[in-house]
């Protein structure tokens, strides 16, 4: 098993996957009047 | 090939059941003057009365019969059989689409299966409505008055939308076979969408009856409705039950089909026969989990939307004396997720491939058992007075925090998704791939469901616990959409990895274990289960009220039973559900029967 | 047959199963039953029972603590008597009580006059409650049990009770037609006032729900008349329905105006 082959393409996805979900998460947050970190 | 079918005793029976709702109906609304509470003057301004104030007395009964169990298992009994006759024609109506686009007549013969099957069903539907309306009119009489008065309209076309119903079920079925070829065919598929256009329709009206006595709108404090019935019809809470229903009956109705499956499966005298109802079944499964992936949001989204028509409703549902319910709820939900799950592993031993996957499994199962522990793990009943006492204390030090819906949401999201995670594996069993950078795309999957994870845990952890209440419950909608994007994106993802894929090997149909179709029932009477105890809470959560807040129930059957008692009457009901369900298959079974008795006919 | 056996008895173990955890796997709690009109005996009661009172409304048919308690839903009432007068200096307080008394009575049938930061429906921005009408709907406190209520909320929130008891019962209806109205001295005001020609035709213009009455007065002698309207149901007039005219005019005229009426009757010839 070529370990590198599946290391590059899982990191490189991860971090862009990771990102949209935050994205994800600020969007709907926002659209509902909220932030994403609580601030009381 | 068959006997011919006596379609002239249907049609009457169709007949003789609208004729007697629309007597009942009449005869009812000719009782008004009698229900409205006694008043010197009549209202000024409208022809409508308040709702009225009931005594035990006005309840008539039947020496024997106890009136709120009969309507409860009457209804109950109606529903289950509703919910799989609209079902039924729903996937019907896609099964024929797919056999039309790639011309593969097993799907038009497995779609008219289905359809047969549920002929009988649709009878025994329209009888049981009969036999509740019936049972309303004996029993709650000012009750059903009060309603047909306000809903006097959308009962009747109720009623009247029967003859269309009737009608498109049996050409769509009768006609099955001379509809065929070319035009025909289209001509044939439109009836399907117009049989479900109907069965949709007939499923909205009744509908909002039922949740106008939960969140009742059209009519002022006192029950004086207003005159616009379609403001009573258009309640709060009629759209999220029509969501909820519609794709709670598509999963039900796909538990029912693949319970037929499983059982000729089981009796089947040959390979080819088998693997014909191994198909079927696969098919049914896989109907079944596609519409059980939304449903849990699909019932969040009702849940939350009763909160915010009425927090007490809300509160007394999830914190207060149904709480429990939702625990026996999630113990029936979870034996569904694991049953279909189940059933998909079975089912990879129909491909030489599926090898490969089998070390994943367990690891599958190790998760979806995880989280359905945490699923069902309570955490504290807000009770009201003795309620309070009788119980004791709130919650487990330890275990309680898994109790709230932070943890379940996290729970459902990760259950949901490491089904599709199984439905995935099962797809690929069978194929090799053939792209160049597979190994690429499978690392880009696996960090796809490692992120959504990671996600999901992140709003469940972080904002179910570090933060408020608005936080919380807000917390919630990313997750859900986080499940659905990963769903969804690894599935078009995978359909490019396997694009040109070569198959590993025909897919054996037929080969799997026994053990395999009692998933199946499993899952059948899990959801017949699980819809008599959802179905109660509903009604139950109503209490005393016959219309929340407006018309008291005053009858001696008021009170609100223990849940072992519920679970009781949900367990007869769905006894004699499953006895009629098999009295259905077995017709659709001898219709196809045919005895040569030697020597009776004269030559 | 053998499968179909087999089938059938896994159907009834699973059912079975459910059955099972429902009634021993789980607290077989039993729902309090719907509540009843309590029978108030308000004029002999001690300022301590009166808040027993209202402390049993609170933690039963008031379902007071469903929302009111630790979990953050609602507001915590242990310190009311320190809170409640901030609330009424608060500036976006916009109700009209002057006082604990006034305030708490308010928060119960008017919740959303003034909601606690924090606690408002979500999108309201605190503007409105999501309590109910306490007063009203499927809680319907009456007005000794509201009294009842406040006075132990004051009583458990360390504020001085200020409430009096109620000297009348819980019935909520109250008689218009109370002690304080004026004689009435012409006939026809009378007739009009109980609405007499709602059933009885005088002069060619009613309703024939009753006798015509345009010549009663030579039919009918002055007893009779008397008797037709303090005790209607003694003498039925053949044609006509018993239970129809009212059987308590007698409690709702003066005196006065019953011998005004009679008068006017026995002139109609």
């Amino acid at each position: 098993m070529n370990v590198k082959a599946y290391a590059l393409p899982f990191i490189g996805a991860f971090v862009v996957c990771a990102a949209a979900f935050l994205l994800l998460d600020m969007t709907v947050m926002n659209m509902q009047g909220l932030n994403l970190i609580f601030e009381p | 090939m068959s006997a011919p079918r006596p379609m002239n005793s249907r049609a009457i029976l169709a007949v003789v059941g609208i004729v007697v709702a629309l007597a009942a109906l009449t005869l009812s609304g000719f009782d008004q003057a009698g229900a409205v509470a006694a008043e010197p003057q009549a209202a000024a301004g409208g022809s409508y009365g308040p709702a009225p104030t009931l005594t035990a007395a006005d309840y008539p009964t039947i020496a024997g019969v106890n009136s709120r169990v009969a309507v409860w298992i009457f209804a109950q009994l109606h529903l289950w059989f509703a919910a799989f006759v609209l079902a039924v024609p729903i996937f019907v109506f896609i099964i024929e689409a797919i056999g039309m686009r790639t011309r593969d007549k097993r799907y038009d013969d497995m779609a008219y299966e289905f359809i047969k099957v549920s002929i009988t069903a649709y009878s025994l539907t329209a009888i049981l409505g009969g036999v509740l309306v019936f049972s309303l009119v004996l029993f709650y009489p000012h009750l059903f008055t009060y309603l047909s008065t306000v809903f006097r309209g959308s009962m009747f076309y109720y009623a009247l939308l029967f003859f269309a119903e009737s009608a498109a079920l049996y050409i769509y079925y009768y006609g099955w076979h001379w509809l065929q070829g070319g035009f025909r065919k289209w001509v044939h598929l439109s009836l399907g969408l117009l049989l479900n256009a109907v069965g949709t329709a007939l499923m909205l009206l009744a509908n909002a009856w039922l949740t106008f006595m939960m969140s009742p709108a059209g009519v002022d404090a006192a029950g004086v409705f207003g005159g616009n019935e379609w403001a009573a019809i258009h309640n709060f809470l009629w759209n999220p039950i029509n969501i909820h229903r519609f794709v709670a009956n598509i999963a039900y109705g796909g538990s029912i089909v693949g319970a037929y499956a499983a059982f000729k499966f089981l009796t089947a005298t040959g390979p080819q026969e088998r693997a014909h109802y191994d198909w079927m079944g696969y098919n049914a499964n896989f109907i079944a989990i596609c519409a059980l992936l939304p449903l849990p949001f699909a019932g969040y989204y009702l849940a939350a939307e009763i909160y915010a028509y009425s927090q007490q409703m809300g509160i007394t549902l999830m914190g207060g004396i149904f709480a429990w319910l939702f625990i026996i709820q999630a113990v029936l939900i979870g034996t569904l997720f694991l049953s279909a799950n189940y059933y998909l592993w079975c089912g990879m031993g129909r491909s030489d491939g599926a090898r490969r996957y089998t070390k994943y499994i367990k690891y599958i199962a190790i998760v979806l058992v995880g989280a359905f522990l945490v699923w069902f793990t309570p955490h504290t009943l807000v009770l009201t007075n003795e309620e309070l006492k009788a119980l004791g204390g709130p919650h487990h030090r330890i275990l309680g925090p898994l109790g709230i819906m932070p943890a379940k949401n996290t729970a459902v999201n990760i259950m949901i998704m490491f089904t599709a995670v199984s439905f995935m594996f099962y797809r690929r069993a069978n194929k090799v791939a053939t792209v160049p950078w597979v190994n690429a795309g499978n690392a880009i999957q696996v960090a796809l469901y490692s992120a959504g994870i990671a996600n999901i845990m992140f709003l469940g952890i972080y904002h179910g616990y570090f933060t408020n209440t608005v936080y919380k419950v807000a917390a919630s909608i990313p997750q859900v959409l986080t499940t659905l994007l990963v769903i969804v994106v690894s599935i078009t993802l995978d359909s490019f990895i396997y694009r040109g894929a070569k198959e590993v090997g025909p897919l054996h149909w037929g080969r799997i274990p026994a053990r395999a179709q009692y998933a199946l029932f499993l899952l059948a009477v899990a959801f017949t289960w699980l819809m008599g105890l959802m179905g109660y809470i509903r009604s139950g959560i109503r209490q005393h009220w016959h219309v929340v807040d407006i018309m008291r129930d005053a009858s001696p059957e008021a009170f609100t039973p223990t849940l072992g008692y519920a679970a009781n009457v949900v367990s007869v009901a769905a006894i004699i559900f499953m006895a009629m369900v098999i009295f259905v298959f077995w017709i659709a079974q001898v219709s196809a029967s045919k005895t040569l008795p030697a020597g009776y006919w004269k030559e | 047959m053998r499968q179909f056996l087999t089938v059938v008895a896994f159907t009834l173990l699973t059912i079975g199963f459910f059955a099972a955890y429902s009634n021993f796997g789980i607290p077989q709690i039993e729902p309090a039953p719907p509540p009843t009109e309590e029978k108030l005996d308000l004029g002999s009661m001690t300022m301590d029972q009166f808040i027993g009172l209202g402390e049993r409304i609170f933690n039963g048919k008031g379902t007071c603590t469903l929302c009111h308690n630790s979990l953050g839903r609602a507001p915590m009432l242990g310190s009311l008597g320190d809170v409640a007068p901030k609330r009424l200096a608060d500036e976006r307080y916009a109700g009209e009580a002057e006082d604990i008394e006034g305030y708490l009575y308010e928060s119960l049938v008017k919740p959303s006059a003034f909601v606690v930061a924090g606690f408002g429906k979500k999108g309201t921005n605190d503007t409105e409650s999501p309590m109910p009408d306490a007063s009203a709907g499927s809680i319907g406190l009456g007005a000794a049990e509201l009294a009842a209520v406040v006075a132990y909320l004051q009583d458990s929130g360390g504020a001085e009770v200020t409430v009096a008891i109620p000297t009348d019962t819980a019935v909520p209806e109250e008689d218009e037609d109370a002690e304080g109205r004026e004689a009435i001295e012409d006939p026809a005001q009378l007739m009009a006032k109980f609405t007499c020609d709602a059933c009885h035709v005088i002069d060619g213009e009613g309703g024939e729900v009753g006798p015509d009455l345009s010549k009663v007065g030579a039919r009918r002698d002055r007893a009779y008349l008397r008797r037709a309207l303090l005790t209607p149901n003694a003498d039925i007039t053949k044609g006509y329905e018993p239970d129809l005219m009212p059987a308590d005019l007698g409690e709702q005229m003066y005196v006065a105006e019953l011998e005004i009426l009679l008068d006017f009757l026995a002139g109609l010839k």
